[in-house]
């Protein structure tokens, strides 16, 4: 999230689009409901009725994968219309900037493509430099190579006839969806988007969230109080573990995890990874990596870590390929997996392709489970349809505290880091993960210890000898969370002492710090999580810069600096964020340093450029949203000949593995219920919550009921080319076909918190979804898929 | 005159871990019963279930946790919460006793899981994962240095605290494994 | 006596069921065991019950205008009437009003089921635990300031104060609902049986969501009688609960009234 929760009472527009906040993020409807109180509207754009759509002013109906083009639709409106905040459209985003001539676009591929590699040469997706090497600019935005210009044409495309036939909302629908989205363009008028799963669950994922950061950034909506971007978390630490770096890509901070082609040493590293500027506007933050990979080195491997031998940069793995989510099971059924470690997760139930996913963990030597519940994926040895004694796999299924149970911190979305308190002994011999990580280590450098003492061949035992490890002080059994807590702030080397922030990192090895966003979270002060000042500062917008501790920099609100004009006034003085006074930021934490003022710097500081890129080189998919159909779809794409985003890869070992609509004519399509979370393993073990939702269900269409002579509450079975699956059908007005190019797509929603195990349990949706991921993260396609229904 | 939690604590001596006590939701001393809450300590945590971060008091009597609500100073959920937020006190006493207090182990070809100690858990963990390091490390590739290795998968960890993600991450890094993901990419 | 009162306004309402479990934990109640949905839409339990002293019922959406569906989703629990038929008629007394609010005590209670049979929204239930009468008491035994479903709830739908305020609060918004998005706005428990501590605001008119309108009174006479007649034959139940019940429900057959089932 670009701001907090309480923010989203200051929205004058709510966009909720690909997610269901009402259900799955229940507690920000109490600010969903203040905005409307206060006036504001809010559109759901859902192929579902949900439970936010019930208290929606404006509900919008869409085909699951059809966002581009509703969103592309949207982009063009604002356009033609001249509904931008121009200022802000001019200062803040490379709409002036000029492309080089040889970029184009031709019936849905954008230059530079490479079919057989299926990946795209970005080199004529840049910008035309001056001798300077500076961007050139046009900020009449007349240059028929400047951004805008690009925009008008690849965008006007998106007619309302178009849209309305390819997402299934009616024109007029729609139309109202856009004046009221365009109606924030006014710099007193602020949107608010919120996401989620189901944005980011497709093929064309990221780009479906590029679509919205292009649409708040020509509204001029990013920075101030009541707009920005909120992508929606699903668990409670899934920003605080992204932020660790618990991702094949990236290490601690969004540093990029070091491959082995591109980064054989530090020096390679620290070139590729760190983005140069000419443009003396920008402040290009990321040119500060280096101080922040050397000093997680440092931190991890202390005194080895030299500058001489690159603060032991080699002793990091480096991957030669991508390992994504789907790789990782493609990889492990294809045998070249001895064992997994699982830390409180149940990919049986999350994961694509279930069915695939348990023959893949049947080839594993062993697997290690630590959890507080019997989990499904802990028991897929004895799943209906397994064949114990013919699987070979050892599981060791650990004990482990919840929550309560245990002290350390947590991120939620808006990246506050909040630190939480043990309240009792888990249960029995339960221990916390922190415990469990800490004895691994100290077992394993034990018999690395003794391999090296009696001169056994072990693989490679230096980082596990030399590791700056040592968190459970003498004489006790815990190690000590807040040891750890201190390392990821970082600290002074000679004196240990703790640093105030990452602006005091260094690139020499004089400093250690654990996760550079996370620096100033506990300092000298001590544990700035744990603060609980409830009062409010500035514009008193609901910052709270007194309550936790917020990455980075206990900044509530980023692309702060967005929020004002180069004067330094806010734009929407009622509700101002920072103001610069002429030698000092006022307000929330400012991006980019206290001194530099508005007029001397741009805001978007992560961006070379500096400011909000509405044309981006910087994904694998081109450098504008397009609109694609998913993998699996019962249309055409009416926007070009192709049918998928041509930068998706389909593993060899899965082409097989996708239906046709001839075969299974429904769009599938997953989602989430307030009473249950995530794999369900949570919340199927409760009582309180099995009442309220007992069983696997799906939701179809009274008509399709009807035809399938299907009544609320039978017993129905789901198929897909994966796999096939029982579930209970809740028939239902909330859900309806769509009118899609003149006829009409019927929709089978299913919830996913069901599999084999816990108190309460069902058939895993996942069993019916494919794996195939988006092209730039690779997050599979869980939203869009297709299906048959029967009554079982 | 209606004494308020805050002032019953006062009162009783009683500190809290984090010494945070709630606001004035709350009235203790009814009729002749005994408060729900009396004699309680207080401790304030973060919902584990989604992002929004709500905060929650819980109350222990004896080590034992009797109640769990909305922090009502909590700025973001001024002490209200969804249905599984509400539910949090049966994950920490769980009616049905589905919580795990044993280490458990299935042998390969097993068909029921048998107990185990942790200390042998532990030990029989850490050779597996320094056997299959030491079978499956790649210390050079194509004249680079990768120190690898290959045979281990690490998966999970938004469930986890900061601390602990960290820590995890950092293990996962130095042992080689770059088969590193979790619920993030799904 | 508290002048407070909830204040339900459903078009506030996103159906989190946070009230429902809320009551459960603070109140120490078991979750009940339920299949699949007992409807309509998510509704779960079916009724009130003597361990779910709140829930959450979905009426089917109304998508007559596309663009606004309406959904009704309304908490229902005991509505404190001020003159309540439940306490009217309990033979022994075993209900009566804490502070205004309408509260059983179990130690008093023989299970007749009279409460069950003459509250007209089915709130008293009888235990198959122990045979007694339970329903929502306002947390007026487990005493706290604000009660825990009105507590939880994140939205505002539920809220909780003195009754004259949250009664003018509601005519406010009904005036501005009537007039903006739901024309056909009502309004509940300001005047039935002589008003109630749960003042509703609906999106439509009650009876559609099985809501009486001018709920009937209690037909006092066959009451009355009965109770006389209770009074007579418990003289020969030798303080035993079964026996006493059993009197009561022959009492009440011979006044014409019925007797209450018990539902768990």
């Amino acid at each position: 999230m670009t701001n907090g929760w309480n923010d989203i009472a200051h929205a004058d527009v709510v966009l909720v689009m690909g997610s269901n906040p009402a259900e799955n993020h229940p507690i920000s409807f109490k600010y969903v409901t203040r905005a409307r109180e206060n006036g504001g509207k809010l559109i759901v754009v859902d192929p579902r009725v949900t439970r936010s759509a019930s208290v929606a002013d404006l509900y919008a109906p869409i085909r699951p994968g059809a966002d581009i083009a509703f969103l592309n639709g949207i982009i063009n409106y604002l356009l033609q219309n001249d509904k931008i905040q121009r200022e802000y459209v001019v200062e803040y985003t490379n709409a002036s900037y000029l492309i080089d001539p040889a970029f184009g676009f031709h019936d849905g591929v954008f230059s530079g493509y490479d079919a057989g590699k299926k990946e795209y040469n970005r080199g004529s997706w840049k910008y035309q430099l001056d001798s300077k090497g500076i961007p050139k600019q046009d900020t009449t935005l007349q240059d028929p190579n400047c951004v805008y210009q690009l925009m008008k044409r690849h965008f006007s495309r998106y007619t309302p006839e178009k849209i309305s036939a390819i997402t299934g909302c009616p024109a007029e629908t729609w139309g109202k969806v856009a004046e009221l989205i365009a109606s924030t363009h006014r710099p007193d008028r602020v949107m608010t988007i919120m996401y989620a799963m189901g944005t980011t669950q497709h093929t064309v994922g990221t780009q479906n969230i590029r679509a919205y950061a292009i649409i708040q950034l020509l509204l001029g909506n990013i920075g101030l109080a009541g707009g920005g971007i909120q992508a929606l978390r699903g668990e409670s630490n899934v920003q605080g573990s992204t932020d660790a770096g618990l991702l094949w890509h990236i290490i601690p901070g969004y540093n990029p995890a070091p491959l082995a082609q591109k980064h054989p040493n530090l020096k390679a590293y620290i070139e590729d990874t760190t983005p140069k500027t000419n443009d003396p506007k920008s402040i290009n933050w990321w040119s500060n990596r280096p101080k922040y990979v050397v000093s997680m080195l440092k931190a991890w491997f202390g005194d080895a870590a030299t500058r001489d031998n690159g603060f032991c940069y080699d002793w990091l793995p480096k991957a030669s390929k991508p390992m994504p989510y789907i790789v990782v099971f493609e990889d492990m059924l294809a045998g070249k997996h001895k064992g997994a470690i699982l830390m409180g997760t149940n990919p049986l139930v999350g994961g694509p392709n279930a069915d695939r996913s348990a023959k893949a963990l049947a080839k594993l030597d062993w697997l290690v489970c630590a959890d507080l519940w019997e989990t499904d994926t802990s028991v897929f040895w004895k799943q209906p349809g397994a064949n114990s004694r013919a699987i070979q796999t050892e599981v060791f299924l650990l004990p482990m505290a919840s929550s309560v149970e245990k002290e350390g911190s947590v991120s939620n979305s808006s990246r506050w880091a909040q630190w939480r308190y043990k309240a009792a002994n888990p249960p029995g011999t339960a221990q916390s993960d922190l415990w469990f990580i800490d004895r691994l280590f100290v077992k394993l450098k034990a018999l690395y210890q003794l391999d090296v003492k009696n001169g056994r061949t072990c693989a490679f035992p230096d980082p596990i000898l030399k590791a700056n490890w040592n968190y459970t002080h003498a004489g006790e059994e815990e190690p000590d969370v807040h040891a750890v807590a201190k390392e990821i702030n970082g600290y002074a080397w000679a004196n240990k002492k703790q640093l105030k922030n990452f602006t005091e990192l260094k690139d020499d090895g004089t400093t250690a710090c654990g996760n550079w966003i996370y620096s100033g979270s506990y300092t000298e002060e001590g544990n700035l999580m744990a603060r609980r000042n409830g009062k409010d500062v500035g514009g008193m917008v609901g910052l709270y810069p007194g309550w936790s501790w917020s990455w980075p920099m206990n900044r509530r609100i980023i692309y702060n600096r967005a929020s004002v004009k180069r004067n330094g006034e806010p734009w929407n003085p009622a509700k101002w964020v920072v103001k610069w006074t002429g030698s000092a930021w006022k307000g929330d934490v400012v991006d980019g340093g206290p001194t530099a003022g508005p007029s001397a710097k741009n805001p978007f500081i992560m961006n070379p450029e500096g400011v909000g890129k509405l044309f981006s080189s910087g994904l694998t998919d081109g450098p504008f949203p397009e609109h694609y159909e998913p993998t699996e779809s019962p249309v055409r794409n009416l926007m070009s000949s192709r049918a998928l985003n041509p930068a998706v890869k389909i593993l060899d070992s899965v082409k097989n593995d996708f239906g046709t609509a001839a075969q299974f004519p429904y769009i599938g399509t997953s989602y989430r219920v307030t009473e249950h979370w995530q794999a369900g393993a949570m919340t199927r073990n409760l009582p309180w919550l099995t009442e309220l939702v007992p069983s696997m269900f799906c939701e179809i269409s009274v008509e399709l009921a009807a035809q399938k002579g299907i009544q609320n509450g039978d017993r129905v079975r789901v198929m897909s080319k994966r796999g096939s699956i029982e579930a209970r059908a809740l028939v239902t007005e909330r859900v309806k076909a769509l009118r899609v190019n003149g006829r009409d797509v019927e929709m089978v929603g299913l919830i996913w918190h069901f599999g084999h195990g816990c108190a309460v349990s069902g058939d895993s949706c996942n069993t019916l979804t494919p794996s195939v991921g988006d092209a730039n993260t690779n997050i599979p396609e869980f939203k869009a898929f297709l299906v048959d229904i029967r009554k079982a | 005159m209606p004494v308020t939690r805050r002032d019953f604590l006062k009162l009783s001596g009683f500190t809290t871990a984090g010494a945070f006590l709630g606001g004035t939701a709350f009235i203790t001393g009814c009729k002749g019963k005994p408060d729900k809450l009396s004699g309680t300590r207080e401790s304030s945590t973060i919902c584990p279930y989604c992002g929004v971060g709500c905060g929650l008091l819980v109350s222990t009597r004896n080590g034992r946790i009797v109640n769990i609500e909305g922090d009502p100073d909590h700025p973001i959920n001024r002490g209200s919460l969804c249905s599984k937020g509400s539910a949090l006190h049966q994950v920490a006493v769980n009616p049905i006793d589905r919580r795990l207090d044993r280490v458990r182990y299935r042998r390969p070809g097993g068909t029921e899981w048998e107990e185990i100690p942790w200390d042998r858990a532990l030990e029989m963990i850490a050779e597996r994962v320094k056997s299959a390091r030491d079978r499956t490390f790649v210390a050079r590739e194509n004249g680079v240095t990768v120190n690898r290795t290959e045979g281990i998968v690490g998966l999970g960890g938004a469930a986890l605290d900061n601390e602990e993600c960290y820590l995890w991450s950092k293990l996962a890094r130095i042992l080689g494994i770059t088969y590193l993901e979790h619920q993030a990419r799904i | 006596m508290s002048d407070k009162a909830f204040l339900l306004d459903t078009t506030k309402c996103t159906g989190c069921r946070a009230c429902q479990v809320a009551c459960k934990q603070w109140n120490d109640l078991p979750g009940e065991q339920t299949d699949f949905f007992a409807g309509p839409e998510l509704t779960n339990p079916r009724e009130l019950s003597a361990i779910t002293w709140n829930h959450v019922k979905f009426f089917p959406v109304d998508r007559s205008n596309p663009e606004r569906p309406v959904w009704q989703i309304m908490h229902k629990k005991c509505y404190h009437c001020f003159d309540a038929n439940c306490e009217k008629v309990c033979p022994e007394r075993a209900i009566s009003k804490i502070d205004g609010w309408v509260v059983v005590d179990q130690s008093k209670c023989i299970g007749c089921g009279a409460c069950v049979n003459e509250c007209v929204y089915k709130v008293p239930h009888l235990s198959v635990r122990d045979d007694k009468s339970y329903k929502c008491n306002g947390c007026m035994v487990n005493r706290r300031e604000v009660p825990a479903c009105a507590f939880a709830c994140p939205t505002g739908a539920l809220t909780y104060g003195p009754r004259p305020k949250m009664l003018e609060e509601a005519e406010s918004r009904l005036r501005a609902y009537k007039g903006g998005s739901f024309p056909s706005a009502s309004l509940y428990g300001k005047n039935e049986y002589d008003g109630m501590r749960m003042i509703v605001i609906l999106k439509d008119s009650p009876d559609k969501f099985g809501v009486p309108v001018n709920p009937p009174r209690l037909e006092i006479t066959k009451v009355e009688h009965s109770k006389d007649m209770y009074a007579l034959l418990s003289l020969f139940t030798f303080g035993l609960k079964p026996l006493k019940r059993s009197a009561y429900r022959l009492s009440r057959s011979m006044s014409g009234l019925e007797n209450g089932e018990r539902i768990s």
